[in-house]
């Protein structure tokens, strides 16, 4: 059984066809991409899994279970985490503070013990702290631990996000763009810590992106949408070969 | 995909619907039954007149709400107390310059279009961009100092008065019922404003620039639309749609600087309306001053004092887009 | 690199980052011991100061070399202060205070709101005037303090979740209208209700009784029911400082920031919501309890939404990024119609007999301080600790204006 499988995924805006009828499973441990031009829909198969948007059609199964059925704010819970294409962040928070609310569903005490800070509470914090911590580590967030994030340039901002999701253990973490916005040196670090949260952290990665050399550098398999139809499904050396694709990015002429 | 709560709610509304319209219906149907004499209906008429005619005056205190919003997502708690000042520039024009009803009247309203533009540049102006919450409590705060302000202006003072108008003290027949002038006058007159207004958004300039500024901001300045101008003629506008509404308000109210505390009232038939639409805001205006009135028709009393608010909570927790709402999610 | 750039995650999450909480604790505890078993007339101004002087040296003693202990010095100054105050000053200073510190229950309770949470209620007087006749209702029945006090927590508390429900629903700015109309009609039951409430006559209480198995004290007079106020404000800081380090507090947070954000960590927005509509209704409940025994007699004109915008006002003027804006708030609002009273005199006579003067001041400084002083008192006093600490490298552009708290909710 694949971990995540979508089955005739249907989406509309209005009068416009986000996504037709779109099958494709992701297996465990793999990282999968998905490339396509503006519109084709990469987002928007995020933002249902997410449960942001109900789609018209369809199923997901995530380890054979329907997403569908929960609610937006369970699906972490399930172990999906993930980040936007635009960042969203809690701007008004430190970086620390961040990592903390990803470990927001790993809480475990409840609301008296919190009012009263028993040691139980305490405990609980400390353990949180140390893991944020860890996660910091990993990404070369320490210097910018107690900084808001208003305060942060786009790039760190981008790999807060990145650190935030990790914080909560996914097992499937979906990254919306993590290249947009970072230059060419950040770019090349993201792709190692790509590959690195798949070997060291054990996650399977969704992602969705444009920076081909990325995409070369980490997929397993990509998959390529077109005006929310599937394109081509293959290593990254097929996909790019692929003369559908071409045409989808060149127009019809190429 | 609809959950059974959407379904639900929604069954509830039309439930609520069906229950309203009968509510109104009734009277009519138990008098064509014989149920009911003439001259009770006749009482229920006028009451519902009434309503209609104070929900007008609502309707325009919310319309210069809801402007507001759409310009600059803020709640204008305030507007109340802009019709407060207008109605006392009309008392000002009319009553005390005795200048001819039509001339004060419209005096009066380019004096309150000219006091909104100068609250817009007093103290909105500087907070553009600002969170939504310091502008609210900015509003409140000046419509805490607007009646301070009138209160210590000689002439105006503390003290009710009334503005002589021609149509004070005439009544006309309606069936059974009689009918004020001054309830009519309201009702026409807010529907000559609402068909101006139309015309303004659809056919001039600026009114289409501002709905261009309503729907989005940034796309309205890189078309060089100068935004920040037209939120300073919004609010003169929204202003002036307030002095309209004191100028109607006061025959059947009086002058008092206390009138703007009918905001909390065009509060709930914004929501109603679903805040983000102009035409809206009136039916939103005319169903608070309606149910009022049936409150006070049907229920003991006391009901009708909290009808707006009883009307506004149903309305929000069964249907929180409004009657005319559409409900809108981010694009992430 | 990791051990100079941080500290430890214990004393992260300590109330004073650099300790002392223990013995500032103890030392207050102690002192308050020392009050009630002295004799009347034993411990007088003198004592105080004698005791806060030790207190003083043996603080300042332990943690001369870093600044938290210092932190903890002066909060333990300030206990010291507020616990001898009645022995200190007179009857109508000590009630002031008493005002004060209620206040500041309310106000903490909207800190957690408006602040940390990012919501927006217009309706608190509603949760005030529930916790008010809740209490008197029990108290004229007979029931003591710890029968009474929680039940008017309970009592706001669940209209707390009444209001906050819409939530499951709605966003933003209607959920602040839906509060409005909440309170407006509270307002008209407690008018309309008489057998209960007294209708417009309203209610009379005296001071509150404290009821234990097989002990009964009552309080006497405004020198003891200060004490009572002081201990429930203590309580209330500790618990939403507690609150605030711990999960539930940065879920608020995260609410307040990106809801999307908050959903796709996994948070409960509307369940957020509700608990935060619930936790600081209760403790407005609690502030409208005391309030209630303060005023002695509570009628429906005392909860109108004018006390809902002065609670506003309170948080706005002193600053609601932080609990300390509650407490600088609700001083301000104590003192400030005492200065405007006081001012009325130099007008003249024209201007000074007009009723509505006080709150044409108040909207005045509504005004003021949302244009010049966003952050409140306490946003300028920590400015100006900041001028001194930074002496001579402190630029006006250190603070520059940053995004608040309240989002657009449109895009949401």
């Amino acid at each position: 059984m694949s971990l995540l499988e979508i089955e005739k995924l249907e989406m509309r805006f209005g009068g416009l066809i986000a996504l037709k009828e779109l099958d494709c499973s992701v297996e465990e441990g793999e990282i999968f991409t998905i490339i396509g031009p503006n519109g084709a829909g990469k987002s928007t198969l995020f933002n249902i899994i997410s449960r942001f948007y109900d789609p018209f059609g369809g199923a997901i199964f995530y380890r054979g279970e329907n997403l569908l059925r929960r609610p937006s704010h369970a699906i972490p819970r399930l172990g999906i985490a993930r980040t936007f294409q635009n960042i969203e962040l809690f701007e008004g928070a430190t970086v620390l503070e961040n990592m903390l609310l990803g470990r927001h569903i790993r809480r475990q005490t409840g609301f008296l013990s919190e009012l009263l800070f028993l040691p139980s509470a305490r405990r609980e914090e400390e353990a949180h702290r140390h893991k944020a911590e860890e996660i910091m580590d990993f990404l070369k967030l320490e210097a910018y631990r107690d900084q808001r994030i208003a305060n942060l340039p786009y790039g760190v901002r981008k790999i807060v996000e990145l650190g935030r999701a990790l914080a909560s253990e996914p097992k499937l973490l979906l990254l919306d763009e993590p290249s947009s916005g970072l230059n060419a040196e950040e770019t090349r670090d993201m792709a190692f810590w790509i590959h690195d949260i798949r070997d060291l952290l054990g996650a399977t990665i969704l992602l969705v992106e444009h920076d081909m050399t990325l995409v070369r550098a980490v997929s397993d398999r990509v998959l390529a949408l077109n005006q929310g139809r599937a394109l081509a499904l293959g290593s990254p050396a097929e996909v790019s070969a692929d003369k559908a694709v071409a045409r989808a990015y060149l127009g019809e002429d190429a | 995909m609809t959950s059974w709560t959407d379904r639900l709610f929604a069954a509830i509304w039309r439930g609520l619907i069906l229950f309203a319209a009968l509510g109104v219906l009734a009277p009519f149907l138990l008098y064509a039954t014989g149920a009911m004499d003439a001259m009770r209906l006749g009482f229920y008429i006028q009451q519902l007149v009434s309503g209609a005619a104070i929900g007008c005056v609502y309707a325009m205190v919310a319309l210069g709400i809801v402007l507001i919003y759409k310009a600059t997502e803020t709640i204008n708690f305030a507007q109340g107390d802009l019709l407060m000042v207008g109605a006392f520039l009309s008392f000002t024009t009319i009553g005390i310059f005795g200048l001819p009803y039509a001339l004060g009247a419209l005096l009066a309203v380019a004096a309150a279009f000219l006091f909104g533009i100068l609250c817009e540049r007093a103290v909105i102006r500087p907070l553009v961009g600002e969170p939504a919450f310091s502008i609210v409590m900015v509003t409140i705060g000046l419509g805490f100092f607007l009646r301070a302000l009138v209160g210590l202006t000689p002439g105006w003072g503390t003290d009710t008065f009334t503005i002589p108008t021609p149509f004070t003290d005439h009544t006309v027949q309606l069936g059974p019922a009689i009918i004020s002038q001054n309830h009519a006058a309201i009702i026409l007159l807010t529907m000559a404003l609402c068909g101006a207004l139309y015309l303004f958004f659809a056919k001039t300039k600026i009114g289409v620039a501002m709905q261009a500024v309503s729907e989005n901001q940034l796309a309205a300045h890189y078309m060089g639309i100068p935004v920040k101008n037209l939120f300073t003629l919004i609010w003169g506008l929204s202003a002036a749609v307030a002095g309209v509404a004191g100028l109607l308000l006061a025959p059947i109210a009086f002058v008092h600087s206390q009138m703007g505390f009918i905001v909390f009232k065009a509060l709930p038939a914004a929501v109603l309306g679903g805040f983000a639409s102009l035409p809206g805001a009136i039916v939103g205006g005319l169903i608070v001053g309606i149910a009022e009135a049936l409150a006070g028709f049907y229920l003991p009393q006391g009901f009708k004092d909290v009808a707006a608010y009883a009307l506004l909570l149903i309305v929000l927790i069964v249907k929180p887009e409004g009657i005319f709402g559409e409900s809108g999610m981010k694009k992430v | 690199m990791r051990a100079l750039l941080k500290t430890a995650y214990a004393q992260d999450i300590r109330l004073f980052r650099y300790g002392g909480t223990g013995r500032l604790v103890c030392g207050l505890l102690f002192y308050a011991a020392l009050l009630v078993i002295a004799p009347r007339g034993f411990l007088t101004a003198w004592g105080a100061c004698l005791y806060a002087l030790a207190f003083g040296i043996i603080l300042l003693r332990r943690d001369s070399q870093d600044e938290g202990g210092s932190a903890a010095f002066w909060y333990g100054l300030l206990g010291v202060a507020l616990l001898s105050a009645p022995l200190l000053a007179d009857d109508y200073a000590v009630s002031q205070l008493s005002f004060v510190l209620t206040y500041a229950i309310a106000g903490i309770g909207l800190v957690l709101l408006s602040g940390q949470a990012g919501q927006i209620s217009l309706g608190h007087a509603a949760f005030m005037a529930a916790g008010a006749y809740t209490e008197a209702i029990l108290h004229n029945a007979g029931a003591g303090l710890l029968v009474s006090l929680p039940a008017a927590c309970l009592v706001a508390a669940a209209l707390g979740v009444l209001v906050g429900l819409p939530a499951l629903r709605m966003r933003g700015i209607y959920l602040a209208l839906a509060t409005y109309a909440f309170a407006f009609i509270v307002e008209e039951i407690l008018a309309r209700w008489e057998t209960v409430t007294g209708g417009n006559q309203g209610l009379t209480m005296d001071w509150p009784r404290l009821v234990l198995p097989g002990v009964s004290y009552g309080f006497e007079s405004e020198r003891e029911f200060y004490y009572l106020v002081l201990g429930v404000f203590a309580a209330a800081l500790l618990a939403a400082l507690n609150l605030m380090r711990s999960a539930t507090g940065r879920a608020f947070q995260a609410v307040r920031d990106s809801e999307i954000a908050a959903k796709s960590m996994g948070v409960n927005v509307a369940a957020v919501k509700t608990t935060a509509f619930t936790i600081s209704a209760g403790l407005t409940g609690i502030a409208g309890a005391l309030y209630g025994h303060l005023l002695f007699t509570i009628t429906p004109e005392g909860f109108t939404i004018f006390l809902s915008i002065n609670l506003l006002l309170m948080i706005v003027v002193g600053g609601m990024g932080s609990l300390h804006g509650a407490v600088f708030g609700a001083i301000f609002l104590v003192v400030l119609p005492q200065l405007i009273a006081s001012f009325r005199d130099l007008l003249p006579p024209a201007l000074a007999s007009q009723s509505g003067i006080e709150s044409g001041i108040f909207g005045l400084i509504i005004i003021l301080f949302v244009l010049f002083e966003p952050d409140g008192i306490y946003g300028r006093w920590v400015k100006i600790r900041a001028y001194f600490d930074l002496f001579p490298l402190y630029r006006k552009g250190s603070f520059r204006r940053q995004r608040r708290t309240m989002a657009s909710e449109r895009d949401r």
